[in-house]
């Protein structure tokens, strides 16, 4: 993860744009660079480093000697680069996996470099001899990006909303959109023409840089067909993942998620020939919780140096203004999860050298993971629900992961928002992947048995979501939580809450909370920057 | 002319620091780089660029990296390399950038620190990083044209940077800093270098100051053409850059043969605009006709600036700000030139300032010079004036323009050309009694070359303070009136108390002093060693017209 940001059109002094560039820095701790760009009048970009591919020469903004006129911003990572690399007879200058894209604008133009990119990212380029300035996603939004328009002129881009929002700027800051791109003219003054992002990718089709990967999958709709190119699909989405200089640990809740993840990396690294231990990492209320336990057997079972962290109620709510902070969000269902993976990450930052985490995150919106999917009416509104979720899932967990460790400076590495993986399980007949015998995510599981990749009981066991199972047993975290915000908020504020609040009132004493903490960071102008997660009509709250 | 700054030791970034590196943004108008060394801890470096050499790939920080060669090294330069090509060429460096400072990478990384700094033909303030032995060098120029500050604290710390704007707000504000280390901001002596491992403490001093090198016959004639030689490169190979050069022309000798050089050359090389020459004084002050008669001469775009006593003195507080002194001589002489480089920022896209500065030093032309005991003294005089011209009218020229985000060149202060000239007998250098006229062995250099109006050449100096008023009523002696107005008989008592360090012993040099320090404060004071003051005469005021020569020589 690093951080990026770039203003364009804003009148306001430098002083002003370097304190605002600097509110991101945690997501870069080893390098930073701020500079303006020459003949841009007006504008600033800033890139905060974390090393993970390429030495020096993947410091940004990067200007090629060959494109002298574009200057990338980029954070991400790009599997594919060098497949395309070859593919197209690209002569590199640097040894970062980036590069690529300014390689591929330059010849395909932005929206088609966007759709060869085989990665997470979120990038900026500025082309001052077309004289404007393009942002693109990656499918899922992974790597966080917001930005802001206004019809003055500015356009300001940034990983989180922290170092967008204290400008001087009218306008509301929005989530640029997973899977889309924008390219913005910028006029000879300096202010921006605004413009509105365009679809380049859909999350339930192929992606397009599949065309330059030779896939070994097999055809047909055979269970055991279809169960061999999941585990083909799904090892290859983990293994790319595991690209770069700095150490890999993976998140380990003793769910069937993390342990598939943790357990497929560890096999990846031995086979890559890496001598140190994977280490793993859980966190639970109590050293007895089932969570904690089934960790501690997975971590057993594929042999990982595995680490057990506790934390208690008070830690909890000493972490939830930072949280929020981080987090940049009110929801709830982000914020519930978030403490205990806040901590976490805190830790391992703390204590340990890994900087890469893996992480079970996408499963349940993928596979039809969460109870309610198990009311479906039908198939097809299971698949429609858990596109649903796919769609919004950079709001929620995919924001969660992210910040709880960009926080800490360590990067997230989500192998289940895979796109080749998802594109390929989202197209299999919805009956198949929906719940079956009432048990969630069955297919996916199904096709992981027999492989010993994970203890039996492991892989069939329930659901528990990392907040509900982190707690004691009886009391899960989020109930410690709610009882103890109860006491905290007084009645007569949370009566007058629908007049305090009006877009997305709080709904109940914990909502209130958490809000009231947000709108002191933040201020109520950025209220409309998330949503509440809505539930689907056929599920019981 | 471009802005550098750099920090070491501290263990926080914050926006004090940004406040800091961003407090002289007048020196880069075109584009601005603040970042941290990756493999140095708590290394930051900012770089302010105005684009004068190499286009795209000139932007600093600047490492060296595509294939490589030197990832451990990084450099920040305020300056022009002149003989980069030439070692570039001799050495077989393989060049990523376009950009002369490029030159300074290879020849760190083949030679060593000292070596690069003697090998360097050229005005320089450099910073380079080397994570590898995890040190940083800094040097400085043979006449500190490019200006660079910096301090070291005893736990470890150091700043660097072009103007002391730059290190004194963040001294000032920086937290948790215990002692105050104000006082520790000196100017890097020119001519130096400097290797500290990031464990302050290993502080090299090593270099000449100045190294008279050239040895020749004692022929006039073959000297007269060394000079000319000399002189025209050194004029020469300043005209490096992508920018539009012009030149300030006083009407004295020394700015009329640097612009008349200059044109001529600038027509050689086929540059089809003239050159913009600029002047300013009142109206019909004897500068300001003389110039014009050069101006006509050297067919230049010529520019009068005139300005009323009222604008000299609003701009004085600001001058004293963009100047960073307070020495009496320099702030006076600042005024018009920060001024005209206002001028010129504003209605012109002329960059770069070709300046006549040094030629008084080097030739012996100030009129004080005529009292010299014996020639030895008036050589121990000329060459002490020009060791610490980086004090005086070197930080004037710098600051006055950089200000307005132009870039100054002053040919007089070339090495090859002022070490041929203090070479040569120091009788020969002295004002010559049989005409009475000083700088008389530059003047006849170019004596017969019709490169300027003969009248010119054989022209009277006018300090650039006096010479831009009217003869009666100098422009100083308005300012001087204006201060005695504001500051009262007690106020100038009460000085020696007040400022126990260089007392200011007139009403207007109290004033620059309190001018000064409600700025930087009372311990930067201490950047100015001493006020400027003639020598031989005796006398308090620097102003060359109070000397005895001139006022005989205006009967």
């Amino acid at each position: 993860m690093c951080g990026i940001w770039a203003l364009f059109g804003c009148d306001c002094s430098d002083l002003v744009r370097c304190k605002e560039a600097l509110k991101v820095a945690h997501r870069g701790p080893d390098s930073f660079q701020i500079n303006n760009l020459e003949g841009l009048k007006n504008s600033m970009v800033a890139f905060h480093r974390l090393h993970v591919v390429g030495g020096i020469g993947g410091m940004q903004p990067m200007i090629l000697k060959k494109y002298p006129h574009l200057s990338l911003l980029c954070n991400g990572e790009i599997y594919n680069y060098k497949t395309l690399q070859k593919e197209f007879d690209y002569l590199f200058q640097t040894d970062c996996d980036c590069e690529i894209i300014l390689h591929l604008y330059n010849e395909f133009g932005g929206k088609k470099a966007s759709q060869l990119l085989d990665g997470v990212f979120a990038f900026i380029v500025i082309d001052t001899k077309q004289n404007c300035v393009m942002l693109s996603r990656d499918s899922y939004g992974v790597r966080p990006l917001y930005y802001v328009t206004t019809k003055a002129g500015v356009l300001g881009a940034c990983s989180e909303v922290k170092g967008l929002c204290e400008l001087p700027v009218e306008g509301g800051i929005r989530h640029f959109p997973p899977g889309h791109y924008m390219f913005c003219d910028i006029m000879k003054n300096g202010k921006v023409i605004p413009s509105t992002p365009t679809k380049f990718h859909r999350i339930d089709e192929p992606p397009a840089h599949l065309q330059y990967q030779r896939l070994e999958l097999e055809n047909g709709l055979e269970e055991e067909t279809v169960k061999r190119n999941i585990r083909y699909l799904f090892s290859r989405a983990v293994d790319k993942r595991l690209m770069g200089s700095r150490r890999v640990g993976s998140l380990l809740s003793g769910g069937l998620d993390s342990s598939v993840v943790a357990a497929l990396t560890a096999q990846k690294l031995k086979e890559h020939g890496v001598a140190e231990p994977l280490q793993t990492f859980t966190i639970g209320m109590n050293s007895d919780s089932t969570d904690v336990i089934a960790a501690r057997k997975v971590a057993r079972h594929i042999g990982s140096e595995h680490h057990e962290i506790t934390f208690t109620l008070e830690e909890g709510m000493k972490a939830v203004k930072s949280v929020i902070f981080t987090l940049e969000t009110y929801d709830v269902l982000a914020i519930r999860p978030s403490v205990p993976m806040y901590i976490l990450c805190q830790h391992i930052s703390r204590n340990t050298n890994n900087i890469l985490i893996m992480t079970g995150e996408g499963a349940d919106e993928v596979a039809q993971g969460y109870l309610h999917f198990l009311e479906q009416p039908t198939p097809e509104d299971g698949h429609k629900e858990s596109m649903r979720q796919l769609q919004q899932i950079y709001m929620y967990d995919v924001l969660r992961i992210d910040r709880c460790t960009a926080a800490h400076g360590l990067e997230i590495r989500a192998p289940f928002l895979d796109h080749a993986f998802t594109s390929y399980y989202l197209n299999l007949p919805a009956d198949m992947r929906a719940p079956k015998n009432g048990i969630e995510k069955y297919f996916l599981r199904a096709a992981f048995a027999g492989a010993n990749l994970i203890p039996n009981n492991t892989l069939w066991r329930k659901k528990e979501g990392f907040s509900t199972g982190v707690g004691e047993e009886g009391t899960s975290w989020f109930e410690h939580l709610q009882q103890h915000l109860e006491g905290l908020v007084k009645k007569y504020r949370f009566a007058r809450a629908s007049q305090s609040y009006t877009h997305n009132t709080p709904r109940t004493k914990e909502e209130l909370f958490y809000r009231q903490i947000f709108e002191k960071k933040f201020g109520s102008k950025l209220d409309r920057i998330c949503t509440y997660q809505r539930r689907p009509k056929w599920a019981q709250a | 002319m471009c802005g550098i700054w750099a920090l070491f030791g501290y263990d926080t970034t914050d926006v004090t620091q940004f406040t800091c590196a961003l407090t002289m943004a007048h020196r880069g108008p075109d584009c601005f780089r603040f970042e941290n060394v990756s493999e140095m801890r708590n290394a930051k470096l900012a770089f302010h660029r105005l684009e004068v050499v190499g286009n795209v790939g000139g932007m600093q920080v600047m490492t060296s990296s595509t294939h490589d060669q030197l990832p451990h090294l990084t450099l920040i330069c305020n300056g022009e390399i002149y003989n980069c090509r030439k070692l570039k060429e001799e050495f077989a460096f393989e060049f990523e950038s376009t950009s002369d400072c490029e030159v300074i990478l290879h020849l760190y990384d083949k030679f060593g620190a000292e070596e690069t700094s003697k090998l360097l033909d050229g005005v320089f303030a450099y910073v380079i990083v080397d994570t590898r032995e995890y040190r940083v060098i800094i040097s400085r120029d043979t006449f500190g044209i490019r200006p660079m500050f910096y301090y070291v604290t005893k736990d470890g710390q150091m700043g660097v940077c072009s103007e002391v704007k730059g290190e004194s707000e963040f001294i000032h504000t920086s937290p948790g800093c215990g002692e105050d280390k104000t006082g520790l901001i000196q100017a890097f002596p020119p001519a130096h270098y400097m290797v500290c491992d990031s464990k302050v403490g290993s502080h090299y001093l090593i270099g000449q100051l100045l190294k008279c090198c050239y040895v020749t016959g004692d022929n006039n004639d073959v000297i007269k053409k060394n000079i000319r030689t000399l002189m025209t490169n050194a004029v020469e190979k300043r005209l490096m850059s992508y920018r539009r050069v012009g030149s300030l022309l006083s009407g004295g000798l020394d700015s009329s043969l640097v612009a008349a050089i200059t044109a001529q050359k600038l027509r050689e090389r086929g540059v089809e605009q003239p050159i913009q020459t600029f002047s300013i004084g009142v109206e019909s002050s004897p500068d300001v006709i003389a110039a014009r008669k050069v101006a006509e001469h050297i067919k230049s775009e010529h520019h009068e600036v005139t300005f009323s006593p009222q604008e000299g003195i609003r701009a004085l507080e600001e001058t004293i700000f963009a100047l960073e002194s307070y020495d009496v001589t320099t702030v006076r002489a600042s005024i018009p030139m920060y001024l005209i480089s206002r001028y010129i920022s504003e209605n012109t896209d002329t960059i770069v300032i070709m300046s006549g500065e040094g030629a008084d030093e080097l030739a012996q032309g100030y009129i004080y010079f005529h009292k010299q005991p014996s020639p030895q003294e008036g050589d121990i005089e000329s060459k002490r004036l020009l060791t610490d011209l980086y004090l005086f009218d070197v930080l004037r020229t710098d600051r006055s323009t950089a200000a307005h985000g132009l870039e100054v060149r002053a040919p007089f202060l070339d090495h090859a050309f002022v070490s041929y000239f203090l070479s040569l007998p120091a009788s020969k250098r002295m004002p010559q009694v049989s005409n009475g006229v000083e700088k008389h062995l530059l003047r006849s250099s170019f004596d017969g070359t019709n490169l300027i109006p003969t009248e010119i050449l054989w022209r009277r100096k006018e300090a650039f303070s006096d010479g831009v008023t009217s003869k009666k009523r100098s422009w100083f002696e308005i300012l001087q009136e204006h201060i005695d107005s504001m500051i009262s008989d007690e106020e100038l008592d009460k000085a020696r108390e007040n400022y126990p360090f260089h007392t200011p012993r007139t009403k207007e040099a109290l004033f620059y002093r309190r001018t000064f320090e409600s700025k930087f404060g009372s311990k930067l004071s201490k950047l100015i060693p001493y006020q400027w003051l003639p020598r031989w005469t005796g006398s308090d005021d620097p102003s060359a017209r109070v000397l005895a020569h001139y006022q005989n020589d205006e009967e």
